[in-house]
């Protein structure tokens, strides 16, 4: 095949299967320009070279690979980024990435002049601020019996990067937080971490806010105590409306006691 | 807990409001199933940002707002007529525990006035964060020392906090002695000397036995107030930099001048707080504590305030012509830190890429340099854009850098005039 077409490679999406394209990729001695999902129709003069199906095997040998050339903190990097949603063609990035680093004779990882190196810095650093404003903005209510709910929509799906830092915290509490936009949750039960998923549910509303009659008696008053603290700390002669945008944007409003 | 505790917080609050002190960063603590919260990594959270745009990551709240000194700057004056309230200590620990089990806050800043003596008072600030540990309370917790208390409350308080202020307020004693009769600069710097000792102590004991119990790990804090006295940003940059010098001092913070007592004659009339000093004094801290910057190279007798219109780091780089070009691709990271526009972030990324090749215009760009400004400081493996600092002048790039004031009217905006019929011109 030459080397000037376009060619894509097909997989199933997952991370075990970016893997596997990288394995099969070194393997026929092609590379995809293009990394595309089942049912996506290829672009414009891009031929589809394989079919890739997903081989746990190997993946790990890739990953085993990638282990003895990468620091920690750069592995992190890639799954990481792999979380990040709404950003095209990141499967691509890590895709070049990795075939950057097995043909390099040392690590790439500090090489910021390389687009595809500072371009994963810059996803990583996306996704990881995502899961950082997380820990800063989830709100729990606590319910009747308890349990300590959060609802929430992150740009990115990094709900998962945030699950140590909460049991951690809130260790000797029950808690659940839901990611509205992606359907699923974690719940703590003062044991494990488990994957939740809601089907039907009628106790809380599309906004994330708990039904009054399942809510703790005392969850009304402290969420208003809180409101009331929330107004008193400005300070009116400073107001500075802006920077409060800018570091707490609007969209994360919908789910903040103090601003509803 | 019931609904009159809304009145006491919106008074206990507003009354601390004007401490700007909000970091809960310094300590690495996990839970490891132990009660309730931790500190994380070092480096805090900011759980909120308030309508003034600051950063809501303690419950800042004094327990009391009675006080028995009259310092001009303070809003909680015995002789001020304001709302006054006190928390018991329960009330303060219960609203903690249940604000932080939300993820409402990181732990709690308490502060106080002066209740009877400076003794009665500590003791129960010292009550309250003793209940909150005991009930296995594992958050960030900022106490404030109050001036003049014993060494044994100072010492059992900080087994207790992860970090203790004790604020100066004044940059100049002469100028305390105005404002805060009651007050001296002894008083502030004895427990401020406790706290300095009891850390040194506990960093020795430690590094002898793992198991010794940690003093104030996150160190302590002060803040100066900026615009209530005619003290320069050289007598303000110089405390700052004498505090620096010692290691449990972590932080300064500075706070513009709000007239929340705009009878006393004493302080000025201020329409508003000055913002834009107080942000200067914030960067020329920055210069001091991660650009390596000296006190006398950011503020001198020649200049003894800062310049509101270029921030210092740029001021010192005009006044320094000679220090530049620097060539990012062979100087060292001290000198690329130098340049206005590059940030430590850069200046590393800069030092860690350069060793893959000789770096240009458009990969600095990408990296994160603000060439508006650099561009006239550095040279890399291109030619200059424009003319460096040396062959422009620093009065002309100090020109060239300077933000306009916005216009109002925008210039060349066309005018349409629908009472004439438009005629459209096709090119071609």
């Amino acid at each position: 095949m030459s080397e000037f077409a376009d060619t894509a490679f097909v997989y199933d999406q997952t991370f075990d299967g970016l893997l596997t394209c990288v394995f099969d990729a070194y393997q026929l001695k092609t590379f995809p320009t293009h990394l595309l999902a089942a049912n996506e129709p290829a672009p414009l003069f891009c031929t589809v070279a394989h079919t890739v199906t997903t081989d746990e095997q190997k993946s790990v040998r890739v990953w085993t690979a990638l282990e003895k050339k990468l620091s920690k903190s750069a592995l992190h990097s890639l799954t990481v980024s792999w979380l990040a949603d709404g950003i095209s063609d990141v499967d691509e990035l890590i895709f070049r990435y990795i075939r950057k680093t097995t043909d390099a004779k040392t690590t790439i990882e500090t090489n910021f002049g390389d687009p595809d190196v500072l371009r994963l810095a810059q996803v990583y650093k996306q996704v990881s601020y995502e899961a950082h404003r997380m820990l800063q903005f989830v709100r729990f209510q606590k319910t009747a019996d308890g349990i300590y709910f959060a609802a929430f929509e992150p740009r990115h799906n990094v709900l998962p990067l945030t699950l140590d830092h909460f049991s951690d915290r809130f260790s000797d509490q029950q808690w659940i937080i839901y990611d509205l936009q992606r359907q699923y949750g974690y719940m703590y039960d003062l044991h494990d971490v488990n994957r939740v998923t809601f089907a039907n549910n009628t106790k809380f509303g599309r906004d994330g806010r708990l039904d009054a009659s399942i809510m703790d008696a005392d969850e009304q008053l402290f969420q208003s105590l809180w409101r009331t603290y929330y107004k008193s700390i400005a300070i009116e002669s400073r107001r500075n409306p802006r920077k409060m945008r800018q570091d707490m944007p609007v969209r994360y409003w919908k789910h903040l006691t103090e601003r509803q | 807990m019931d609904a009159r505790m809304l009145d006491k917080l919106k008074i206990l609050a507003e009354s601390a409001k004007y401490d700007v002190s909000c970091s809960s960063s310094g300590t690495v603590r996990r839970n490891n199933g132990k009660g309730v919260g931790n500190t994380v990594g070092g480096v805090g959270i900011c759980h909120s940002f308030a309508e003034d745009g600051r950063c809501i990551s303690l419950l800042k709240v004094m327990l009391t707002n009675y006080c028995i000194f009259d310092c001009a700057y303070c809003v909680n004056r015995r002789t001020n007529d304001v709302p006054r309230a006190t928390f018991t200590p329960a009330e303060v620990v219960e609203i903690t525990m249940e604000f932080y089990r939300r993820n409402y806050i990181e732990g709690l800043f308490l502060s106080s006035g002066v209740m009877q003596n400076a003794d009665y008072t500590m003791e129960r600030l010292v009550r309250v964060v003793k209940d909150l540990r005991a009930q296995r309370f594992n958050g960030y917790i900022h106490l404030k020392s109050i001036p003049g208390a014993s060494q044994q409350l100072i010492t059992e308080a900080g087994l207790y906090a992860d970090r203790m202020s004790v604020n100066i307020e004044i940059p100049t004693e002469s100028n305390l002695k105005m404002l805060a009769p009651e007050k001296s600069y002894e008083s502030i710097f004895q427990p401020m000397k406790i706290i300095h000792k009891g850390v040194l102590e506990s960093h020795e004991e430690r590094s002898r036995f793992r198991s010794a119990p940690r003093f104030v790990p996150a160190g302590q804090s002060t803040q100066i107030i900026v615009g209530a006295t005619n003290d320069t940003d050289k007598d303000i940059l110089r405390l700052s930099s004498a505090f620096y010098q010692r290691p449990s001092i972590r932080r300064v913070y500075y706070s513009g001048y709000v007239a929340v007592n705009t009878y006393d004659t004493r302080l000025p009339a201020l329409k508003q707080p000055p913002l834009v000093r107080e942000n200067r004094l914030y960067q020329a801290d920055w210069l001091m504590r991660f650009y390596k910057f000296k006190v006398n190279e950011i503020v001198d007798d020649a200049n003894p305030n800062l310049d509101l219109d270029v921030d210092p780091k740029l001021a010192w780089a005009l006044r320094h012509p000679e220090f530049f070009p620097v060539d990012v691709n062979t100087a060292c990271y001290e000198h690329i830190l130098r340049v206005p526009g590059i940030g430590v972030k850069s200046a590393m990324q800069i030092v860690a890429s350069r060793r893959y090749g000789a770096l240009t215009f458009l990969q600095l760009k990408k990296i994160g340099v603000v060439l508006k400004k650099a561009k006239y400081f550095i040279n890399c493996r291109e030619l200059p854009i424009m003319g460096t600092i040396n062959e422009l002048k620093p009065e002309n790039v100090r020109s060239l850098l300077v933000a306009k004031p916005a216009k109002k009217e925008a210039v060349g905006q066309l005018e349409l005039n629908f009472d004439q019929p438009v005629q459209l011109v096709t090119p071609y």
